[in-house]
Protein backbone atom coordinates (compact mmCIF):
# COMPACT_ATOMS: atom_id res chain seq x y z
CA UNK A 1 0.00 0.00 0.00
CA UNK A 2 1.16 3.55 -0.53
CA UNK A 3 1.18 6.26 1.81
CA UNK A 4 -1.67 7.92 0.79
CA UNK A 5 -3.24 4.48 0.73
CA UNK A 6 -2.25 4.59 4.77
CA UNK A 7 -3.24 8.65 5.45
CA UNK A 8 -6.61 7.56 3.49
CA UNK A 9 -7.23 4.34 5.74
CA UNK A 10 -6.47 6.56 9.12
CA UNK A 11 -9.50 9.35 8.35
CA UNK A 12 -12.04 5.98 6.96
CA UNK A 13 -11.21 3.87 9.69
CA UNK A 14 -11.50 7.34 12.63
CA UNK A 15 -14.98 7.51 10.68
CA UNK A 16 -16.31 4.03 11.18
CA UNK A 17 -15.72 3.97 14.51
CA UNK A 18 -17.45 7.24 15.30
CA UNK A 19 -19.85 5.91 13.31
CA UNK A 20 -20.13 2.77 14.66
CA UNK A 21 -20.30 3.55 18.65
CA UNK A 22 -22.84 6.19 17.68
CA UNK A 23 -24.42 3.17 16.33
CA UNK A 24 -24.11 1.54 19.60
CA UNK A 25 -26.62 3.48 21.00
CA UNK A 26 -29.90 1.22 19.86
CA UNK A 27 -33.41 2.95 20.12
CA UNK A 28 -35.50 1.98 23.05
CA UNK A 29 -37.53 -1.03 22.60
CA UNK A 30 -41.42 -0.11 22.41
CA UNK A 31 -43.04 -3.12 24.27
CA UNK A 32 -45.92 -4.32 22.13
CA UNK A 33 -46.97 -6.60 25.13
CA UNK A 34 -47.72 -4.70 28.48
CA UNK A 35 -47.48 -8.07 30.15
CA UNK A 36 -43.58 -8.14 29.67
CA UNK A 37 -43.16 -5.26 32.11
CA UNK A 38 -45.70 -7.00 35.02
CA UNK A 39 -43.11 -8.66 37.12
CA UNK A 40 -45.73 -11.19 38.81
CA UNK A 41 -48.72 -11.79 37.37
CA UNK A 42 -48.14 -14.51 35.15
CA UNK A 43 -51.58 -15.20 33.56
CA UNK A 44 -51.51 -12.05 31.29
CA UNK A 45 -47.78 -12.89 30.01
CA UNK A 46 -48.97 -16.62 29.59
CA UNK A 47 -52.21 -15.01 27.27
CA UNK A 48 -50.09 -12.88 25.19
CA UNK A 49 -47.77 -15.73 24.86
CA UNK A 50 -50.88 -17.87 23.77
CA UNK A 51 -52.32 -15.14 21.15
CA UNK A 52 -48.29 -15.11 19.26
CA UNK A 53 -48.15 -18.65 19.21
CA UNK A 54 -51.54 -19.43 18.19
CA UNK A 55 -53.65 -16.41 17.06
CA UNK A 56 -56.12 -14.37 19.01
CA UNK A 57 -59.06 -17.26 18.44
CA UNK A 58 -56.74 -19.17 20.96
CA UNK A 59 -58.30 -17.31 23.79
CA UNK A 60 -62.01 -17.86 22.93
CA UNK A 61 -60.58 -22.15 23.11
CA UNK A 62 -58.41 -21.44 26.35
CA UNK A 63 -61.61 -20.34 27.80
CA UNK A 64 -64.11 -23.22 26.53
CA UNK A 65 -61.14 -25.39 27.60
CA UNK A 66 -61.20 -23.76 31.55
CA UNK A 67 -65.17 -24.39 31.55
CA UNK A 68 -64.69 -28.02 31.03
CA UNK A 69 -61.50 -29.67 31.11
CA UNK A 70 -59.75 -27.20 33.69
CA UNK A 71 -62.62 -26.90 36.31
CA UNK A 72 -63.73 -30.47 35.97
CA UNK A 73 -60.84 -32.18 37.12
CA UNK A 74 -59.76 -29.21 39.94
CA UNK A 75 -61.82 -30.28 43.24
CA UNK A 76 -59.19 -32.68 44.10
CA UNK A 77 -56.15 -30.70 44.30
CA UNK A 78 -58.02 -27.82 45.97
CA UNK A 79 -59.48 -29.94 48.26
CA UNK A 80 -56.04 -31.20 49.45
CA UNK A 81 -54.49 -27.94 49.28
CA UNK A 82 -57.08 -26.91 51.96
CA UNK A 83 -56.68 -29.25 54.10
CA UNK A 84 -52.90 -29.39 53.77
CA UNK A 85 -53.78 -25.38 54.92
CA UNK A 86 -56.01 -25.85 57.79
CA UNK A 87 -54.10 -28.57 59.74
CA UNK A 88 -52.95 -27.01 62.50
CA UNK A 89 -50.66 -27.82 65.66
CA UNK A 90 -54.03 -28.71 67.43
CA UNK A 91 -54.91 -30.97 64.32
CA UNK A 92 -54.34 -33.63 66.88
CA UNK A 93 -56.60 -32.29 70.06
CA UNK A 94 -60.45 -33.35 70.63
CA UNK A 95 -63.18 -31.07 69.78
CA UNK A 96 -64.37 -28.55 72.34
CA UNK A 97 -67.20 -29.16 74.43
CA UNK A 98 -68.35 -26.04 73.02
CA UNK A 99 -68.87 -27.18 69.57
CA UNK A 100 -69.74 -30.80 70.61
CA UNK A 101 -72.28 -30.64 73.01
CA UNK A 102 -72.14 -26.97 73.80
CA UNK A 103 -73.75 -23.71 72.47
CA UNK A 104 -71.71 -23.68 69.11
CA UNK A 105 -69.88 -21.15 67.25
CA UNK A 106 -71.52 -17.90 66.57
CA UNK A 107 -71.11 -16.37 63.52
CA UNK A 108 -72.82 -13.14 62.05
CA UNK A 109 -74.40 -14.37 59.03
CA UNK A 110 -73.19 -11.20 57.06
CA UNK A 111 -69.48 -12.18 57.93
CA UNK A 112 -70.03 -15.73 55.89
CA UNK A 113 -72.09 -14.45 53.29
CA UNK A 114 -70.26 -11.63 51.92
CA UNK A 115 -72.08 -11.07 48.73
CA UNK A 116 -75.32 -12.28 49.90
CA UNK A 117 -76.13 -15.35 48.34
CA UNK A 118 -77.76 -16.83 51.36
CA UNK A 119 -80.60 -14.81 50.99
CA UNK A 120 -81.65 -16.05 47.08
CA UNK A 121 -84.31 -18.33 47.24
CA UNK A 122 -84.03 -21.77 45.34
CA UNK A 123 -86.85 -21.52 43.95
CA UNK A 124 -86.30 -18.56 42.11
CA UNK A 125 -84.72 -18.00 38.36
CA UNK A 126 -81.28 -17.06 40.14
CA UNK A 127 -81.50 -19.42 42.69
CA UNK A 128 -81.92 -22.38 40.44
CA UNK A 129 -78.15 -20.76 38.79
CA UNK A 130 -76.76 -20.11 42.57
CA UNK A 131 -77.91 -23.42 44.31
CA UNK A 132 -77.07 -26.94 43.38
CA UNK A 133 -80.27 -29.18 43.33
CA UNK A 134 -78.35 -32.49 42.64
CA UNK A 135 -75.41 -32.24 45.62
CA UNK A 136 -74.45 -31.64 48.82
CA UNK A 137 -74.72 -27.78 48.77
CA UNK A 138 -73.17 -25.62 52.13
CA UNK A 139 -75.66 -22.65 50.78
CA UNK A 140 -78.61 -24.48 50.09
CA UNK A 141 -78.23 -26.32 53.66
CA UNK A 142 -77.55 -22.68 55.05
CA UNK A 143 -80.25 -21.22 53.14
CA UNK A 144 -82.59 -23.79 54.95
CA UNK A 145 -81.73 -23.43 58.28
CA UNK A 146 -81.80 -19.53 57.80
CA UNK A 147 -85.52 -20.14 56.94
CA UNK A 148 -86.09 -22.35 59.55
CA UNK A 149 -84.65 -20.30 62.35
CA UNK A 150 -84.46 -22.02 66.08
CA UNK A 151 -84.20 -25.38 64.26
CA UNK A 152 -80.87 -27.67 63.64
CA UNK A 153 -80.14 -28.38 59.91
CA UNK A 154 -77.29 -30.98 59.28
CA UNK A 155 -74.93 -30.75 56.53
CA UNK A 156 -73.06 -33.67 55.71
CA UNK A 157 -71.19 -35.72 57.88
CA UNK A 158 -69.66 -33.28 59.76
CA UNK A 159 -71.46 -29.78 60.87
CA UNK A 160 -74.84 -28.79 61.88
CA UNK A 161 -75.95 -25.36 61.82
CA UNK A 162 -78.87 -23.36 63.62
CA UNK A 163 -79.81 -19.64 62.69
CA UNK A 164 -80.76 -17.31 65.57
CA UNK A 165 -82.73 -14.98 63.88
CA UNK A 166 -83.10 -12.52 67.00
CA UNK A 167 -79.03 -11.66 66.41
CA UNK A 168 -78.61 -12.58 62.67
CA UNK A 169 -75.88 -15.41 63.48
CA UNK A 170 -75.61 -19.07 62.29
CA UNK A 171 -74.44 -21.28 65.13
CA UNK A 172 -72.57 -24.08 64.14
CA UNK A 173 -71.72 -27.65 65.98
CA UNK A 174 -70.50 -30.95 65.35
CA UNK A 175 -72.39 -33.66 63.84
CA UNK A 176 -72.79 -35.21 67.42
CA UNK A 177 -71.90 -38.77 65.31
CA UNK A 178 -68.75 -37.89 64.37
CA UNK A 179 -67.22 -36.99 67.11
CA UNK A 180 -62.86 -36.94 66.60
CA UNK A 181 -60.33 -34.73 66.86
CA UNK A 182 -60.10 -31.46 65.31
CA UNK A 183 -57.67 -32.73 62.18
CA UNK A 184 -60.26 -35.25 61.56
CA UNK A 185 -63.49 -33.30 61.97
CA UNK A 186 -61.78 -30.49 59.34
CA UNK A 187 -61.05 -33.23 56.65
CA UNK A 188 -64.63 -34.24 57.35
CA UNK A 189 -65.62 -30.77 56.51
CA UNK A 190 -63.67 -30.54 53.44
CA UNK A 191 -64.77 -33.87 51.80
CA UNK A 192 -68.36 -32.79 52.12
CA UNK A 193 -68.17 -29.18 50.84
CA UNK A 194 -67.73 -28.73 46.55
CA UNK A 195 -65.09 -26.09 47.04
CA UNK A 196 -66.11 -25.72 42.53
CA UNK A 197 -69.42 -26.41 41.80
CA UNK A 198 -69.67 -26.05 37.75
CA UNK A 199 -73.16 -24.13 37.50
CA UNK A 200 -72.39 -21.86 41.04
CA UNK A 201 -68.92 -21.42 39.41
CA UNK A 202 -69.87 -20.48 35.77
CA UNK A 203 -73.06 -18.19 37.22
CA UNK A 204 -69.92 -16.42 39.41
CA UNK A 205 -67.52 -15.89 36.41
CA UNK A 206 -70.41 -14.65 33.83
CA UNK A 207 -71.95 -12.48 36.26
CA UNK A 208 -68.49 -10.92 37.19
CA UNK A 209 -68.47 -9.37 33.41
CA UNK A 210 -72.25 -8.97 32.86
CA UNK A 211 -73.39 -8.14 35.98
CA UNK A 212 -76.54 -9.56 35.18
CA UNK A 213 -77.28 -11.60 38.51
CA UNK A 214 -76.33 -8.51 40.78
CA UNK A 215 -78.57 -6.59 39.02
CA UNK A 216 -81.98 -9.13 39.49
CA UNK A 217 -80.49 -9.43 42.87
CA UNK A 218 -80.75 -5.80 43.48
CA UNK A 219 -77.54 -5.44 45.50
CA UNK A 220 -76.58 -2.44 46.92
CA UNK A 221 -73.37 -0.63 44.98
CA UNK A 222 -71.51 -0.59 48.29
CA UNK A 223 -72.06 -4.30 49.07
CA UNK A 224 -70.49 -5.06 45.28
CA UNK A 225 -67.79 -2.35 45.81
CA UNK A 226 -66.80 -4.15 48.91
CA UNK A 227 -66.35 -7.18 47.20
CA UNK A 228 -64.33 -6.06 44.48
CA UNK A 229 -62.03 -4.52 46.95
CA UNK A 230 -61.71 -7.91 48.20
CA UNK A 231 -60.62 -9.64 45.04
CA UNK A 232 -58.48 -6.86 43.96
CA UNK A 233 -56.66 -7.48 47.36
CA UNK A 234 -57.20 -10.85 46.85
CA UNK A 235 -54.99 -10.07 43.14
CA UNK A 236 -52.45 -8.49 44.96
CA UNK A 237 -51.71 -11.56 47.48
CA UNK A 238 -51.30 -13.67 44.18
CA UNK A 239 -48.76 -10.90 42.34
CA UNK A 240 -47.07 -11.21 46.10
CA UNK A 241 -48.21 -7.79 46.89
CA UNK A 242 -48.99 -7.58 51.14
CA UNK A 243 -49.85 -4.40 51.14
CA UNK A 244 -53.78 -4.20 51.66
CA UNK A 245 -53.61 -1.10 50.24
CA UNK A 246 -55.28 0.05 47.07
CA UNK A 247 -54.20 3.40 45.37
CA UNK A 248 -57.19 6.25 44.60
CA UNK A 249 -57.01 4.95 40.98
CA UNK A 250 -58.26 1.68 41.93
CA UNK A 251 -60.81 2.87 44.38
CA UNK A 252 -61.88 4.70 41.85
CA UNK A 253 -62.07 1.91 38.61
CA UNK A 254 -63.55 -0.60 41.16
CA UNK A 255 -66.39 2.37 42.35
CA UNK A 256 -67.24 2.45 38.50
CA UNK A 257 -67.20 -1.34 38.15
CA UNK A 258 -69.81 -1.48 41.09
CA UNK A 259 -72.06 0.70 39.18
CA UNK A 260 -71.33 -1.18 36.29
CA UNK A 261 -72.16 -4.54 37.92
CA UNK A 262 -75.41 -3.24 39.47
CA UNK A 263 -76.55 -1.79 36.91
CA UNK A 264 -76.30 -4.45 34.27
CA UNK A 265 -73.90 -3.51 31.87
CA UNK A 266 -70.22 -4.39 30.32
CA UNK A 267 -68.44 -2.05 28.01
CA UNK A 268 -66.70 -3.56 25.10
CA UNK A 269 -63.56 -2.49 24.35
CA UNK A 270 -63.84 -1.87 20.48
CA UNK A 271 -60.10 -0.29 20.40
CA UNK A 272 -61.04 2.93 19.78
CA UNK A 273 -64.24 3.41 22.09
CA UNK A 274 -66.28 1.55 24.27
CA UNK A 275 -70.11 -0.27 23.58
CA UNK A 276 -72.01 -1.11 26.36
CA UNK A 277 -73.82 -4.11 26.35
CA UNK A 278 -76.33 -6.31 28.62
CA UNK A 279 -77.17 -9.77 29.05
CA UNK A 280 -80.95 -10.67 30.09
CA UNK A 281 -81.02 -12.74 32.92
CA UNK A 282 -83.10 -15.63 30.59
CA UNK A 283 -79.94 -15.26 28.18
CA UNK A 284 -77.78 -15.84 30.83
CA UNK A 285 -79.62 -19.07 32.23
CA UNK A 286 -79.72 -20.45 28.82
CA UNK A 287 -75.79 -19.82 28.45
CA UNK A 288 -75.68 -21.69 32.23
CA UNK A 289 -78.01 -24.90 31.51
CA UNK A 290 -76.38 -25.11 28.41
CA UNK A 291 -72.70 -24.92 29.15
CA UNK A 292 -72.82 -26.23 32.47
CA UNK A 293 -73.29 -30.24 31.83
CA UNK A 294 -71.29 -29.86 28.69
CA UNK A 295 -67.71 -31.13 28.60
CA UNK A 296 -66.76 -29.98 25.30
CA UNK A 297 -64.55 -26.93 25.43
CA UNK A 298 -65.60 -25.96 21.99
CA UNK A 299 -69.28 -26.27 22.25
CA UNK A 300 -68.72 -24.29 25.43
CA UNK A 301 -67.03 -21.47 24.16
CA UNK A 302 -69.14 -20.58 20.90
CA UNK A 303 -71.96 -20.48 23.47
CA UNK A 304 -70.25 -18.49 25.63
CA UNK A 305 -69.03 -16.00 22.27
CA UNK A 306 -73.10 -16.03 21.20
CA UNK A 307 -73.69 -14.07 24.44
CA UNK A 308 -71.61 -11.05 22.91
CA UNK A 309 -74.24 -10.95 19.94
CA UNK A 310 -76.93 -11.61 22.37
CA UNK A 311 -76.25 -8.81 24.72
CA UNK A 312 -75.31 -6.14 21.89
CA UNK A 313 -78.15 -4.08 20.46
CA UNK A 314 -76.15 -1.90 17.66
CA UNK A 315 -74.97 -4.98 15.53
CA UNK A 316 -73.40 -2.84 12.85
CA UNK A 317 -71.15 -1.31 14.86
CA UNK A 318 -70.25 -4.29 16.76
CA UNK A 319 -70.07 -6.57 13.36
CA UNK A 320 -67.36 -4.26 12.67
CA UNK A 321 -65.32 -4.52 15.67
CA UNK A 322 -66.43 -8.22 16.27
CA UNK A 323 -62.93 -9.45 16.42
CA UNK A 324 -61.67 -6.61 18.78
CA UNK A 325 -64.75 -7.44 21.32
CA UNK A 326 -64.09 -10.85 21.13
CA UNK A 327 -60.58 -10.73 21.94
CA UNK A 328 -60.75 -7.96 24.75
CA UNK A 329 -63.95 -10.20 26.34
CA UNK A 330 -62.16 -13.49 26.18
CA UNK A 331 -58.87 -11.63 28.01
CA UNK A 332 -61.04 -10.28 30.01
CA UNK A 333 -63.27 -13.62 30.40
CA UNK A 334 -60.34 -15.80 31.24
CA UNK A 335 -58.97 -12.75 34.18
CA UNK A 336 -62.48 -13.28 35.97
CA UNK A 337 -61.79 -17.29 35.82
CA UNK A 338 -58.88 -16.51 37.71
CA UNK A 339 -60.05 -14.47 40.35
CA UNK A 340 -63.61 -16.63 40.86
CA UNK A 341 -61.07 -19.57 41.62
CA UNK A 342 -59.56 -17.29 44.06
CA UNK A 343 -62.41 -16.77 45.19
CA UNK A 344 -64.13 -20.02 45.82
CA UNK A 345 -60.71 -20.99 47.59
CA UNK A 346 -61.73 -17.77 50.14
CA UNK A 347 -64.66 -15.93 50.11
CA UNK A 348 -67.43 -18.06 49.39
CA UNK A 349 -69.91 -19.46 52.44
CA UNK A 350 -68.77 -22.47 52.71
CA UNK A 351 -64.72 -21.41 53.41
CA UNK A 352 -65.83 -18.71 55.32
CA UNK A 353 -67.51 -21.09 57.51
CA UNK A 354 -64.92 -23.20 58.04
CA UNK A 355 -62.18 -20.17 59.30
CA UNK A 356 -64.82 -19.34 61.33
CA UNK A 357 -64.35 -22.19 62.93
CA UNK A 358 -61.29 -22.92 63.07
CA UNK A 359 -60.01 -20.18 64.48
CA UNK A 360 -62.71 -20.03 66.92
CA UNK A 361 -60.66 -23.36 68.15
CA UNK A 362 -57.74 -21.63 68.62
CA UNK A 363 -59.48 -18.61 70.46
CA UNK A 364 -61.64 -19.90 73.15
CA UNK A 365 -64.73 -20.99 71.09
CA UNK A 366 -64.92 -17.18 69.79
CA UNK A 367 -64.97 -17.16 65.99
CA UNK A 368 -62.15 -14.47 65.03
CA UNK A 369 -63.73 -13.95 61.15
CA UNK A 370 -65.34 -10.20 60.86
CA UNK A 371 -64.70 -7.68 58.27
CA UNK A 372 -63.44 -9.57 55.01
CA UNK A 373 -60.58 -6.79 54.12
CA UNK A 374 -59.69 -7.54 57.93
CA UNK A 375 -59.40 -11.35 57.06
CA UNK A 376 -57.46 -11.48 54.65
CA UNK A 377 -54.62 -9.86 56.78
CA UNK A 378 -55.74 -12.31 59.52
CA UNK A 379 -55.86 -15.71 57.77
CA UNK A 380 -52.90 -14.28 55.06
CA UNK A 381 -50.43 -17.34 55.04
CA UNK A 382 -53.85 -19.57 54.89
CA UNK A 383 -55.32 -17.60 51.75
CA UNK A 384 -51.99 -16.97 49.96
CA UNK A 385 -50.94 -20.59 50.13
CA UNK A 386 -54.50 -22.02 48.72
CA UNK A 387 -54.33 -19.14 46.25
CA UNK A 388 -50.92 -20.46 44.83
CA UNK A 389 -52.62 -23.87 44.71
CA UNK A 390 -55.43 -22.46 42.28
CA UNK A 391 -53.02 -20.29 40.31
CA UNK A 392 -50.03 -22.96 39.82
CA UNK A 393 -53.26 -25.26 38.90
CA UNK A 394 -54.29 -22.65 36.21
CA UNK A 395 -50.71 -21.61 35.41
CA UNK A 396 -49.29 -25.06 34.59
CA UNK A 397 -53.41 -25.85 32.28
CA UNK A 398 -52.43 -22.59 30.36
CA UNK A 399 -48.80 -23.23 30.37
CA UNK A 400 -49.65 -26.98 28.62
CA UNK A 401 -51.90 -25.78 26.45
CA UNK A 402 -49.32 -23.62 24.92
CA UNK A 403 -47.12 -26.56 24.68
CA UNK A 404 -49.46 -28.18 22.45
CA UNK A 405 -49.32 -24.86 20.10
CA UNK A 406 -45.68 -24.41 20.62
CA UNK A 407 -44.73 -28.24 19.39
CA UNK A 408 -47.10 -27.78 16.06
CA UNK A 409 -45.36 -24.56 15.57
CA UNK A 410 -41.61 -26.11 16.10
CA UNK A 411 -41.84 -29.55 14.62
CA UNK A 412 -41.65 -28.56 10.73
CA UNK A 413 -39.40 -25.95 12.11
CA UNK A 414 -36.64 -28.31 13.41
CA UNK A 415 -37.74 -30.95 10.81
CA UNK A 416 -36.29 -27.61 8.12
CA UNK A 417 -33.34 -27.07 10.27
CA UNK A 418 -32.61 -31.32 10.30
CA UNK A 419 -32.85 -30.88 7.06
CA UNK A 420 -30.25 -27.75 6.47
CA UNK A 421 -27.98 -29.34 8.60
CA UNK A 422 -28.02 -32.52 6.29
CA UNK A 423 -27.35 -30.53 3.34
CA UNK A 424 -24.78 -28.39 5.09
CA UNK A 425 -22.63 -31.73 6.23
CA UNK A 426 -23.17 -33.56 2.67
CA UNK A 427 -22.23 -30.33 1.12
CA UNK A 428 -18.85 -30.53 3.56
CA UNK A 429 -18.37 -34.13 2.33
CA UNK A 430 -18.46 -33.78 -1.08
CA UNK A 431 -15.83 -30.51 -0.73
CA UNK A 432 -13.63 -32.51 0.97
CA UNK A 433 -14.00 -35.23 -1.36
CA UNK A 434 -11.33 -34.39 -4.63
CA UNK A 435 -12.53 -36.59 -7.48
CA UNK A 436 -16.13 -36.85 -8.60
CA UNK A 437 -17.36 -40.88 -7.47
CA UNK B 1 -35.94 -29.73 36.79
CA UNK B 2 -39.87 -29.37 37.30
CA UNK B 3 -41.16 -26.28 36.47
CA UNK B 4 -42.69 -24.29 39.29
CA UNK B 5 -46.02 -22.88 38.26
CA UNK B 6 -46.16 -20.51 40.88
CA UNK B 7 -42.58 -18.61 39.48
CA UNK B 8 -43.02 -16.33 36.80
CA UNK B 9 -38.83 -17.20 36.05
CA UNK B 10 -39.36 -21.13 36.54
CA UNK B 11 -42.20 -20.57 33.80
CA UNK B 12 -39.90 -18.63 31.52
CA UNK B 13 -37.06 -20.51 31.92
CA UNK B 14 -39.40 -23.61 30.58
CA UNK B 15 -40.78 -21.64 27.23
CA UNK B 16 -37.10 -20.74 26.86
CA UNK B 17 -36.06 -24.56 26.88
CA UNK B 18 -38.50 -25.35 24.05
CA UNK B 19 -37.58 -22.87 22.19
CA UNK B 20 -33.79 -23.36 21.76
CA UNK B 21 -34.55 -25.71 19.62
CA UNK B 22 -32.04 -28.33 21.76
CA UNK B 23 -33.76 -31.74 20.51
CA UNK B 24 -32.08 -30.73 16.68
CA UNK B 25 -28.51 -31.92 17.99
CA UNK B 26 -25.68 -31.26 16.88
CA UNK B 27 -23.95 -32.53 13.09
CA UNK B 28 -22.07 -35.52 12.82
CA UNK B 29 -18.54 -35.55 13.00
CA UNK B 30 -16.41 -35.29 9.55
CA UNK B 31 -14.42 -38.78 9.12
CA UNK B 32 -10.58 -37.04 10.08
CA UNK B 33 -9.27 -38.77 6.93
CA UNK B 34 -11.52 -37.34 4.40
CA UNK B 35 -10.43 -34.29 6.25
CA UNK B 36 -6.72 -34.86 5.62
CA UNK B 37 -7.36 -35.97 2.08
CA UNK B 38 -9.76 -33.76 1.05
CA UNK B 39 -8.78 -30.14 2.76
CA UNK B 40 -5.80 -29.54 0.32
CA UNK B 41 -7.89 -29.79 -2.53
CA UNK B 42 -9.84 -26.80 -1.89
CA UNK B 43 -9.69 -23.29 -3.02
CA UNK B 44 -10.41 -21.19 0.15
CA UNK B 45 -12.41 -18.39 1.02
CA UNK B 46 -12.96 -15.40 -2.58
CA UNK B 47 -14.98 -12.63 -1.60
CA UNK B 48 -16.20 -11.99 -5.05
CA UNK B 49 -17.19 -15.94 -5.32
CA UNK B 50 -19.40 -15.09 -2.20
CA UNK B 51 -20.37 -11.54 -3.23
CA UNK B 52 -21.28 -13.12 -6.78
CA UNK B 53 -22.86 -16.11 -4.80
CA UNK B 54 -25.33 -13.97 -3.27
CA UNK B 55 -26.32 -12.08 -6.54
CA UNK B 56 -26.61 -14.93 -7.86
CA UNK B 57 -29.33 -16.01 -4.89
CA UNK B 58 -31.20 -12.69 -5.76
CA UNK B 59 -31.53 -13.29 -9.47
CA UNK B 60 -32.86 -17.15 -8.14
CA UNK B 61 -35.23 -15.64 -5.35
CA UNK B 62 -36.97 -12.85 -8.37
CA UNK B 63 -35.03 -10.15 -7.19
CA UNK B 64 -33.48 -7.27 -9.41
CA UNK B 65 -30.15 -7.31 -10.03
CA UNK B 66 -27.56 -5.36 -12.25
CA UNK B 67 -27.51 -1.80 -13.05
CA UNK B 68 -29.89 0.71 -12.15
CA UNK B 69 -32.70 2.32 -14.35
CA UNK B 70 -30.02 5.30 -13.96
CA UNK B 71 -27.43 3.24 -15.49
CA UNK B 72 -25.37 3.62 -11.88
CA UNK B 73 -24.40 0.48 -10.19
CA UNK B 74 -27.00 -0.84 -7.33
CA UNK B 75 -25.71 0.38 -4.22
CA UNK B 76 -26.74 -2.73 -2.86
CA UNK B 77 -24.39 -5.32 -4.84
CA UNK B 78 -21.44 -2.74 -4.05
CA UNK B 79 -22.41 -3.00 -0.39
CA UNK B 80 -22.39 -7.18 -1.09
CA UNK B 81 -18.86 -6.89 -2.32
CA UNK B 82 -17.86 -4.47 0.73
CA UNK B 83 -19.26 -6.89 2.93
CA UNK B 84 -17.86 -10.53 1.97
CA UNK B 85 -14.55 -8.45 1.57
CA UNK B 86 -14.66 -7.48 5.02
CA UNK B 87 -16.01 -11.13 6.39
CA UNK B 88 -13.33 -12.80 4.70
CA UNK B 89 -10.68 -10.04 5.91
CA UNK B 90 -11.53 -10.67 9.43
CA UNK B 91 -11.71 -14.58 9.17
CA UNK B 92 -8.22 -14.60 7.28
CA UNK B 93 -6.65 -12.17 9.45
CA UNK B 94 -8.70 -11.82 13.12
CA UNK B 95 -9.87 -14.71 13.63
CA UNK B 96 -8.26 -17.28 16.44
CA UNK B 97 -8.65 -20.92 15.83
CA UNK B 98 -7.56 -23.03 18.54
CA UNK B 99 -8.14 -26.76 18.49
CA UNK B 100 -8.64 -28.42 22.16
CA UNK B 101 -7.51 -32.02 21.89
CA UNK B 102 -8.50 -34.48 25.19
CA UNK B 103 -6.32 -36.63 27.05
CA UNK B 104 -6.92 -40.58 26.07
CA UNK B 105 -5.68 -40.36 22.26
CA UNK B 106 -3.68 -43.60 21.82
CA UNK B 107 -0.61 -43.78 20.04
CA UNK B 108 2.24 -46.05 18.98
CA UNK B 109 5.96 -44.74 19.07
CA UNK B 110 9.07 -46.09 17.98
CA UNK B 111 12.08 -45.62 19.60
CA UNK B 112 15.74 -47.08 20.57
CA UNK B 113 16.70 -48.45 23.81
CA UNK B 114 20.34 -49.64 24.77
CA UNK B 115 18.71 -52.99 24.25
CA UNK B 116 18.13 -52.12 20.63
CA UNK B 117 15.03 -50.32 18.70
CA UNK B 118 11.57 -50.33 20.59
CA UNK B 119 8.24 -49.87 19.87
CA UNK B 120 5.70 -48.08 22.60
CA UNK B 121 2.02 -48.61 22.80
CA UNK B 122 -0.20 -46.07 25.12
CA UNK B 123 -2.42 -42.78 25.37
CA UNK B 124 -2.01 -39.29 25.35
CA UNK B 125 -2.37 -37.87 29.51
CA UNK B 126 -2.77 -34.13 28.75
CA UNK B 127 -5.00 -31.69 27.03
CA UNK B 128 -3.10 -30.19 24.29
CA UNK B 129 -3.85 -27.24 21.99
CA UNK B 130 -3.22 -26.53 18.72
CA UNK B 131 -3.50 -23.48 16.31
CA UNK B 132 -4.89 -22.66 13.04
CA UNK B 133 -5.68 -19.52 10.20
CA UNK B 134 -8.84 -19.90 8.10
CA UNK B 135 -7.76 -19.60 4.20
Amino acid sequence: MSLSDDKRNIFTTIGSYTSVMSATKMPTQTDIFPSINNKKDIVPFLLDVLKVVAGTDALQELTGQLFTKFIDKIEKPLSDSLKNQTAQYNAGNGLSTNFTTGTGIRVKVKDIDIKGDLKINPNSAIGDLKYSSTTLDFNKTAYDAIQNAGTETRFGSALTMKYDAATDEMIFKENPALGTTIGTWANAYINDIAIINKKQFLTNVMDKIYGTVSKVQGRAVNDVYNELVVNKLIEQLMNDDESFELSPADNAELLQRAEEIINGIVYYDMGCGVMGASLSLSGLTNLINSISGSTDPFYTASAITATIDQSIENKDVASANKQTIKDGFFQRLIKLITQALAEAMTTTPQIRALLSIISAFQNNGQTQIGNPKDDLKKFKTLLICVIKTAMKLINEFIFNLIKVFLVKLLVPLIQVITKEKITQYSGILKSLIPLRI
Amino acid sequence: MATDFNNPESIIGAFTKILNLSSVGGPPTVPTPLILVGVRTRSGLSPLKMASNVIAGKTKAGLPVGALPSGGVSPDEIMERIRMTEIVRALQQDAVITVAIPPGITLTAAGISPTGPVTVFGSTIRFVSGYGVIQ
